[in-house]
């Protein structure tokens, strides 16, 4: 939660889905911002900007006993030429290509020091092609991942396709995700402020998403990614918190794709947040809890195979005696 | 050596707000170059308050080495260029890579240059008129000459590469160690080479037969490597000071443990050893300078910490004045031909 930290917006989505013309607007549209644009498909941008870098995606394997543990190598490098810069910029956005799982982007913030000491990640946007996520998704790995990890989704060309087919998209979406913001556009025209510097913002609103509304109805669609979401009123332990997550991680790290959570701990003032992907987890005290604020923890996950009775009695024991 | 050292004002100073992050510095026998992050490269000189400015290129320095004489600096940048700069201020354009960052310089002092932009390495070699070029498996973090022959080592994901030339033709020989590796030095008497590696380790290939040794551990990656001018010694950075490591036996620093120097609570971003004394000069990521000794837990400060990093250190050849720079653009040279001895 350190201010001087640049905010990082990932940009997913299948070729096609309208990512290039979404970073075209970004940078050309009158806004009042310098944005360092991270791309890999360089000729796909017809604009001269040399806040404009072309990477080869290199996915490297961290040597650290961590099973999961991968990272974007390039991003390090660019990352840290960027700052090198005498001119700044207000965030950096960084578009993977279609197929690319987003894992390891992500991962990059949370693993490499030097990167995590300048940026922060600040929401992952995919953007989808309702005329043909529903093929995509029974037919991709990727495609599933990269709206899991979303924190914002753009369902794009809703021109293309009936009411009823949008319906069936957007149910399908929330199957697999139903805290990422959704947002039906037309050749990717949304406000950029929706889509770069959300900040810590983006965690209330998640969390203060109904559980209830959340669960259910969600066990027969074609994707095993589902969500789990917990709350407690109780204050927790935190010790047996952190164990509780520490163990969790390593039996069930693979399949957990992304968690977050603020948390009421017991003998603590500050509401303490935290998130995750895969095995790596932070977690930060982020500001003492308010006047009238419901002092209360809330859990959210997104995974492969997760157990929702087994997530919700693990948790349920943290509880501070 | 140092052991008397006066207090730091006694020690005449030049400093200079240069108002760009310092990406390089470099020290010839004329002036101390430092290349910035707006393109320019500054020639410093002690007891001179002007000074040079060369507009080499139009974005970012990334990577700088002293050319084969030491009287000028080239450059490699994310406009796609690597530039020769002299002492007097002139940019000679060397090569262009079409718009794609060079990233790491490499300078043999008979002549060989390279450098690389991506997976490509480029090699000039001072015995051949036609350049080569190399695609390694994966981005160049880093660019080494063996100290007496032509042979490059570059780093990359998964090890490293030795390049070298054999009958006009460009040879290989791989280094195999699984990780990114993001710096590579050879030990002066050619029996070692070592990387800096992504995990905050480092790598050590013994080369007589290839035998791996690894140094885990780290708090940091220890991504600047130095030899003390006997060959016999490295210092590193990515400490809490510099850690410095035995490679006086048949197996190098196994068996040794390091020596941590100017021990702080702070971590070591920079590093430089004297040209000819045993001193080393530390820079810390909280500005502070110092000078250490093996052997020696003395640690005379030299600049105050102020909260901004330090990205280069460079001692002058003949050994009498220090040169650093920061991450915000603060430059300095101190006159340290006074110390007591």
């Amino acid at each position: 939660m350190i201010s001087n930290q640049i905010p990082v917006t990932v940009l997913t989505g299948y070729l096609g889905a309208g990512k290039t013309t979404l970073l075209n607007r970004l940078l050309t549209e009158r806004h009042g911002k310098r944005y360092a644009v991270i791309v890999n498909e360089f000729g796909e941008i017809g604009i001269d900007n040399d806040l404009v870098v072309d990477v080869d995606e290199e996915v490297f394997e961290m040597n650290n006993g961590c099973i999961c543990c991968t990272v974007r190598g390039d991003l390090i490098r660019i990352i840290g030429g960027l700052m090198k810069r005498k001119d700044g910029f207000d965030a950096v956005v960084i578009e993977t290509t279609g197929l690319a799982d987003p894992g390891p982007v992500i991962q990059t913030f949370f693993v490499d020091d030097e990167v995590r000491a300048r940026t922060a990640l600040d929401a992952v946007v995919t953007v989808v092609d309702a005329k043909h996520l529903l093929g995509q998704l029974s037919g991709s790995h990727e495609a599933v991942e990269q709206i899991a990890f979303a924190d914002v989704i753009l369902l794009n060309k809703i021109d293309l396709v009936g009411e009823g087919e949008l319906a069936d998209v957007e149910a399908k979406i929330r199957a697999i995700n139903p805290y990422a913001k959704l947002f039906r556009t037309e050749r990717s025209q949304i406000a950029i402020d929706e889509v770069v510097g959300r900040g810590a913002f983006e965690l209330d609103r998640i969390l203060s998403l109904e559980p209830e509304f959340l669960s259910g109805g969600h066990h027969h669609h074609h994707s095993d990614v589902a969500s789990v979401s917990l709350k407690l009123d109780k204050p927790l332990d935190s010790q047996k918190f952190f164990s509780w997550m520490q163990g969790l991680i390593e039996v069930k790290g693979v399949d957990i794709l992304r968690m977050k959570g603020i948390l009421s701990m017991k003998d603590d003032d500050d509401r303490y947040v935290i998130q995750g992907v895969h095995m790596l987890i932070e977690g930060d005290h982020q500001r003492p809890w308010q006047k009238g604020e419901q002092r209360e923890s809330r859990l959210v996950f997104i995974g492969r195979n997760l157990d929702a009775d087994l997530l919700r009695n693990g948790f349920a024991n943290c509880v501070a005696q | 050596m140092m052991t008397r050292t006066k207090p730091k004002q006694s020690f005449p100073q030049w400093d200079f707000e240069l108002d760009a992050p310092i990406s390089v510095v470099a020290f010839g026998p004329d002036a101390a170059m430092f290349a910035l992050g707006d393109g320019t490269i500054r020639l410093l000189r002690a007891g001179e308050s002007k000074y040079e400015s060369a507009a080499a290129h139009s974005g970012a320095i990334l990577c700088g080495a002293l050319d084969t004489n030491g009287n000028g600096i080239l450059t490699g940048g994310g406009d796609g260029r690597l530039v020769h700069t002299l002492a007097d201020g002139q940019c000679n354009l060397v090569a262009s890579t079409g718009g794609r960052w060079v990233e790491h310089v490499a300078v043999h002092p008979k002549g060989a240059l390279s450098w690389s932009h991506g997976r490509t390495v480029e090699l000039a070699f001072a015995t051949q008129e036609s350049r080569f070029e190399f695609d390694l498996t994966s981005s160049c973090g880093g660019l080494a000459y063996e100290p007496n022959a032509e042979r490059l080592a570059a780093a990359h994901y998964g090890g490293v590469v030795l390049l070298g030339l054999e009958d006009g033709q460009l040879t290989h020989d791989q280094l195999e160690w699984k990780g990114s590796h993001i710096a590579v030095s050879w030990s002066p008497d050619t029996r070692f080479l070592v990387s800096a590696m992504q995990e905050a380790a480092l790598h050590v290939w013994r080369l007589s037969d290839k035998r791996d040794l690894h140094m885990a551990g780290y708090p940091a990656k220890p991504r600047h490597l130095a030899w003390l001018a006997d060959g016999l010694r490295l210092a590193t950075s990515g400490g809490p000071g510099a850690l410095t490591w035995r490679f006086d036996g048949e197996a190098g620093p196994e068996g040794h443990v390091a020596e941590l120097l100017g021990q702080r609570d702070e971590l070591a971003t920079a590093i430089a050893w004297h040209p000819v004394s045993p001193v080393l000069a530390v820079g810390f990521r909280d500005g502070l300078v110092s000078l250490v000794e093996p052997g020696s837990d003395r640690a005379p400060i030299i600049r105050v910490p102020d909260g901004d990093m330090i990205t280069g250190l460079a001692w002058k050849p003949d050994g009498r004045v220090l040169a650093w720079g920061t991450e915000k653009g603060s430059a300095a040279l101190i006159d340290l031909s006074k110390v007591e001895t």
